[in-house]
């Protein structure tokens, strides 16, 4: 108790409270913007932080991690460009609402999503760390191996029209996913010769080829060729939370919070499919699941207190086992490692009052995030006042910069562009872009899976079907598959259950 | 053409993205190098192929000592693995920085308490390790040989993935950097083995030596450039860096990092850099078929 005391103490701080605000701050901004991502954010802070007290200097990682998860959303939702690659499932329902000039009343879902699930996720973090770390534990190759699966096809069934296009562009994701060095044996695949494949294709070149560098493509490729119906005009009155469409939404949030706590708490499940996944239960609790996919308020607050739910779940492993859950998480450790903070065990049984400034410094974070984003909407919405003569190309040249400034490499905004002209092709034939980016994400964790498991088990493949969460997972995804190939059509197979 | 390093900007090339080990030594370094030379430093990160693209580009740059990276073990395992088009001395060593050894941890439900305890075991013992043709995956398999075991070597995609598969009972054992295990060694999610040389935040764990196995191996990091450096400008350097080395915030970082300054200049960090080359390239290039 005189613990939790003592770490409240943080509160009335200035120093660290305005270190928690400006992380924030450029959290969101960075997330907001093509290209740069929560890893960059935290990256970029930790130089800085070396030589500032450690509340201070944990305070602003937390909470550029925090404002970069959530600042995602707002480029997916205006733009139908997601900042980070967990925003992806955003642009589903956010951007169809933007076309029908709600973009005020999207952003304003979004941001009461985010915090709400971003709240609810630190409780469960604060309450519940240890034993759900123990479940994370649980998984192992066969239990990797099945999420991944379940959570490409998901991803191929709520992400396009038709789930076969959904599911050859997944394959063309997974087959992305084996180029570079065979993660069991080291053997070169696909590379070509060049030094930069080794590694497999990065994701971010990948993330904004496809969502970023597309729409360019395609924006040019319509002032050529067809008249382009124009956005309709914002109604700006609505830039609020709709905290009415929240509460009656109770179950998708909850259902999503939990989802995106469990997905971001097991090291090396690939956080962004975590948003997927709570899409896809929101959209089979509900009572119009038809209206998925065309701008509806539960796709949103699915998608969204999700998200932030999976920050709060990556920091789960990372605090209780010393274990980060995602990418940017493991960056945040090394952030809080070089303070002289070890996260793991340790952490948790000694010092008590450490941990909970870290809780409140999350808290705060969280916080800040919203009031910060609140009086954003209304600035965020101009940006659809500019013209897509300027626009597009600002958000060529922001995609490509960012990509340089994650690598240095020039190779990467070749990728990136290359990528842009493979999301145009696809989204022009209605395959969708959503599935290649999980498919090159989820196929990786698949394939070496798969492998290591068929190496720990001896060969014995029978062991994938009989762990029962394995064998769960993969139940889950033969019945989804059955549904979706019954029902002619995709959009109402959640109504058969 | 007496040159000094003061007389422009240094570049220090990161071969990875910022945000790690690597990264976060540079700009460690990068304050106090900037006061002792009166000059301005800059880090740039160019990430790609482990590594293979930035020390690659450093390789092209003028060996003046104006452009310089960071070596570490990845230089000798890339070219072991076949990865790279250099070879590890295509680079001039300025000196050793910090070092810190491997170290090999098991589930604790299996009891193991030491070497002895995995040479003994019934076979095969599974051990992981993050990156295939990582450093970490070439000492998992000297670590094997030197025990006797028979093994299954199960590669990770990084530290946090294989710790986890080792904590969760899904493999034996891993190998890993101090600093990855040290809180779940101290409170017993993870057992410690050994450590291939000492190390402060394991001071519990003997080292293999200790135990009378002959794994020595350091990971280390320091400071290098293209080959064919002038005597006079790599003096400056050692000078530079010893200074540095006494910056308060810099041992700070350091230590939170869990890496041990220990600094190797010359013929001795040439005799360094043999010994582990010689330990690792030939392992490096025996996995690759």
């Amino acid at each position: 108790m005189s613990d939790i005391v003592a770490s409240l103490g943080i509160l009335v701080d200035i120093k660290v409270l305005l270190g928690i605000a400006f992380g924030t701050f450029l959290g969101l901004v960075m997330g907001a913007l093509p290209g740069l991502t929560a890893t960059m954010a935290i990256a970029l802070l930790i130089p800085l932080t070396f030589g500032f007290p450690p509340e201070v200097g944990i305070g602003m990682l937390l909470g550029a991690f925090c404002g970069a998860v959530a600042g995602g959303a707002v480029p997916a939702i205006l733009l139908n460009v997601p900042g980070t690659p967990s925003s992806v499932a955003s642009t589903l329902d956010g951007f169809p609402m933007t076309r029908r000039g709600e973009a005020g009343r999207a952003l304003g879902l979004a941001i009461a999503s985010s915090f709400v699930g971003g709240m609810l996720g630190a409780l469960l973090l604060i309450l519940f760390a240890p034993p759900i770390a123990t479940f994370a534990l649980r998984f192992g190759p066969a239990e990797f191996f099945s999420l991944a699966i379940l959570g490409l096809v998901v991803i191929a069934a709520v992400s396009t029209k038709s789930i076969l296009k959904g599911l050859i562009a997944g394959g063309l994701g997974i087959f992305l996913s084996t180029v570079g060095s065979d993660p069991i044996t080291g053997v070169l695949r696909f590379t070509m010769g060049e030094p930069s494949l080794i590694t497999g294709v990065n994701l971010l070149p990948a993330l904004i080829g496809l969502f970023a560098i597309s729409q360019v493509f395609q924006d040019v490729f319509e002032r050529i060729y067809k008249k382009k119906e124009p956005l309709k005009k914002q109604a700006l009155t609505s830039a609020r939370p709709p905290w009415g469409a929240l509460r009656r939404a109770w179950k998708v949030i909850a259902s999503s919070t939990l989802i995106g706590t469990l997905v971001g708490a097991i090291p090396g499940a690939g956080g962004s499919v975590a948003s997927f996944l709570s899409y896809d239960q929101a959209r089979r609790m509900s009572k119009t699941p038809e209206k998925f996919g065309t701008g509806h308020d539960e796709g949103l607050i699915a998608t969204e207190s999700s998200n932030n739910a999976m920050a709060s779940g990556a920091l789960i492993p990372m605090l209780t086992l010393g274990v980060p859950g995602e990418v940017a998480t493991a960056v945040l450790m090394g952030g809080l490692t070089i303070q002289g903070i070890r996260p793991g065990p340790m952490l948790f049984e000694q010092s008590g009052a450490l941990i909970y400034s870290i809780f409140i410094a999350f808290l705060l974070a969280n916080i800040f995030m919203f009031l910060i984003q609140l009086f954003g909407i209304k600035l965020f919405v101009q940006i659809l006042r500019v013209k897509e003569a300027y626009l597009m190309p600002s958000i060529l040249v922001l995609s490509l910069l960012g990509v340089y400034a994650a690598t240095g490499n020039t190779f990467d905004m070749y990728l990136a562009l290359a990528f842009g002209a493979l999301g145009f092709l696809l989204n022009v034939f209605g395959f969708g872009t959503a599935p290649v980016i999980l498919g090159l994400i989820l196929g990786g964790i698949a394939e070496s899976n798969l492998r290591r498991g068929m190496t720990v088990f001896n060969g014995d493949w029978t062991r994938f079907f009989t762990q029962p969460i394995s064998l769960a997972l993969l139940a889950a995804t033969v019945l989804l598959l059955f549904f979706l190939f019954r029902k002619k059509s995709p959009q109402s197979y959640g109504s058969g259950e | 053409m007496a040159q000094s390093l003061s007389d422009r900007t240094i570049k220090i090339v990161v071969p990875y993205s910022a945000g790690g080990g690597n990264d976060s030594f540079a700009r460690a370094l990068q304050k106090p190098l900037e006061e002792i030379l009166d000059t301005s430093v800059t880090i740039q990160n160019i990430a790609g192929g482990g590594g293979v693209v930035g020390y690659t580009q450093l390789l092209a740059a003028r060996p003046d000592g104006f452009t310089v990276t960071i070596p570490n073990n990845a230089i000798f395992t890339l070219q072991g693995m076949g990865n790279a088009t250099f070879e590890y001395d295509d680079f001039d060593y300025i000196a050793r920085v910090t070092a810190e050894p491997y170290v090999l941890t098991s589930n604790p439900n299996l009891g193991w308490e030491g070497l002895d305890d995995v040479a003994v075991a019934d076979g095969p013992v599974k051990i992981g390790f993050p990156g295939v043709g990582s450093s970490a995956h070439i000492m998992a398999v000297a670590i094997v040989e030197s025990l006797g075991v028979e093994a299954q070597m199960v590669p990770y995609g990084g530290d946090a993935d294989a710790l986890a598969a080792a904590m969760g009972g899904h493999i034996d054992a891993v190998v890993s950097a101090p600093i990855a295990v040290a809180s779940a060694v101290e409170s017993g999610q993870l057992a410690g083995l050994g450590t291939t040389g000492e190390s402060a935040l394991l001071d519990g764990v003997r080292t293999f030596a200790d135990q009378g196995f002959d794994v020595t191996t350091l990971q280390w990091r320091g400071v290098a450039a293209p080959s064919g450096l002038d005597d006079d400008i790599r003096q400056q350097w050692v000078d530079a860096l010893q200074a540095a080395l006494d910056d308060p915030d810099f041992q700070q970082v350091m230590t939170n990092l869990g890496a041990d300054v220990a600094p190797l200049y010359g013929d001795e960090l040439d005799a360094f850099v043999e010994r582990t080359a010689a330990d690792m390239v030939p392992l490096a290039q025996r996995l690759r078929q």
